[in-house]
């Protein structure tokens, strides 16, 4: 990675004192992007916890390589390399350790209280505030390591946010819900202490507190949303999510459980189910 | 997994199946024969089996498997591919690239190593990359990209390397 700097080590800056997320934290100035980097030195041995901090990301990416772009500064982007004694079907509860841990972390530092989007990102008022990201490596016994990286819009202005997508939540920022910029030093803090306490629930097999955690932030729990789906949209109430993870929907008074979809919130069309519901 | 011991059943219509196949072949005999089912292909990574009556009916007098196993011919072709077969280690959906339009992580006919990524599965939002466990040329993929996978599920076929 040609336009990778040299790192500096930012935890004892910090005055970190977690268990494992951040310890080491490494700053980049600017990475081509965190996660790969991340891969990188989970391969070459590094601890549970070590987070790649950047400030600039030449080649951010998202899900299945989408682009994820934010100005320098504008932003919290990190990978943080993580080895949990869990199974890989199981890795959901790391990715909820994250999203829970991020919401502590930002009620703490700024009141603000976030909301995840299931399974992964957060929201605020609706709208896009971070993108959380987990990959894994699997080999012969099972999780070699994972990779959770997240982005989340700090001070970003209305003119820094991407322009909303057919389909896809507007963004917003944490500047703009408080209207006025935030202290990123002591929100990393505040975050990284969050997720470290999210985290040693998995470690102390507390699993079942941090479902449950996550569970009750997750946004239109317990109203009646549409669900994409591979087989098409589903709408239903949606009651909450079971003990692996999957969300669960009510539709006419039967249940089903999703694993794989996009939950679509606010204003949509009426689907056809729904129509032939009225008549 | 299919066997290639020289065990038999003893009854005409099984004769000559790899021996761990005898009692799973009767079983979808029977159910032929409960069914009136003509005819039954049957296809996984290890075996592939073709069931057909004789006339295309199916006795069905007492139900047994010996009654079941008399009524049909089993017109069996059964095969165990070689080389190594990669399972999922997972549910959740195979993918052949990191993301659309990008070069696949390994083609057919390209020598694998222990540890190198051969796919990943996507599961709640995770993408998981699985590495190869055992290195060889990858002689086919059993799954498509972009299809869901059950733990376990043949996702290709690998060739080791003569020793």
């Amino acid at each position: 990675m040609p336009d990778q700097t040299a790192p500096t080590r930012w935890d004892a800056a910090l005055a970190l004192d977690t268990r494992r997320v951040g310890r080491p934290l490494w700053h980049y100035e600017s990475v081509a992007s965190t996660m790969p980097l991340a891969h990188d030195l989970a391969r070459d041995g590094a601890p549970d916890g070590t987070v790649i901090l950047a400030e600039e990301q030449t080649a951010g990416r998202g899900r299945r390589g989408r682009a994820w772009v934010a100005p320098r500064g504008g932003a919290i982007l990190c990978s943080t390399i993580c080895r949990p004694p869990l199974h890989p079907d199981g890795l959901f509860l790391l990715v909820a350790a994250f999203g829970v841990g991020l919401c502590w972390g930002i009620e703490r530092a700024t009141g603000l209280r976030p909301q995840i989007k299931w399974p992964n990102d957060l929201l605020l008022d609706g709208r896009k505030l971070a993108g959380v990201l987990c990959e894994s490596r699997l080999g012969g016994d099972g999780l070699a390591h994972a990779v959770v990286g997240f982005g989340l819009n700090v001070n970003l202005g209305p003119d820094d946010l991407p322009a909303p997508t057919p389909g896809a939540l507007p963004p917003t920022s944490l500047a703009l819900a408080l209207g006025a910029a935030v202290e990123r030093r002591d929100l990393l803090r505040a975050i990284l202490i969050g997720i470290d306490e999210a985290y040693a629930l998995i470690w102390e097999g507390q699993t079942e507190t941090l479902r449950e955690e996550w569970e009750s932030r997750l946004a239109g729990r317990g109203e009646r949303v549409r669900v994409e789906t591979d087989g098409g949209p589903r709408v239903g109430e949606f009651i909450g999510v079971d003990a692996d993870g999957a969300l669960l929907l009510t539709i006419g008074g039967r249940t089903e459980r999703i694993l794989v979809g996009d939950v679509v919130l606010g204003p949509r069309r009426t689907t056809p189910d729904e129509l032939a519901e009225k008549i | 997994m299919a066997q290639n011991g020289n065990g038999s059943s003893g009854d005409g219509a099984t004769e000559g199946l790899p021996s761990g196949l005898t009692g799973e072949v009767r079983a979808l005999i029977e159910m032929m024969s409960r069914g009136g089912i003509a005819e039954l292909s049957l296809q996984t990574a290890a075996v592939k089996l073709r069931l057909r009556t004789r006339d295309g009916m199916i006795g069905v007098g007492g139900g047994t498997s010996q009654v079941a196993v008399a009524a049909v011919d089993a017109a069996v072709d059964a095969e165990e591919p070689e080389g190594v077969i990669v399972p999922a280690p997972m549910l959740g959906t195979f993918y052949r690239a990191p993301g659309p339009g990008e070069p696949a992580f390994v083609d057919v006919g390209e020598e694998i190593a222990v540890g190198q990524t051969i796919g990943i599965i996507e599961a709640m939002k995770i993408m998981n990359e699985i590495a190869a466990e055992s290195s060889g040329t990858l002689v086919e993929f059993l799954v498509e990209s972009g299809q869901p996978v059950e733990y376990g599920q043949p996702l290709l076929r690998l060739m080791p390397a003569p020793a």
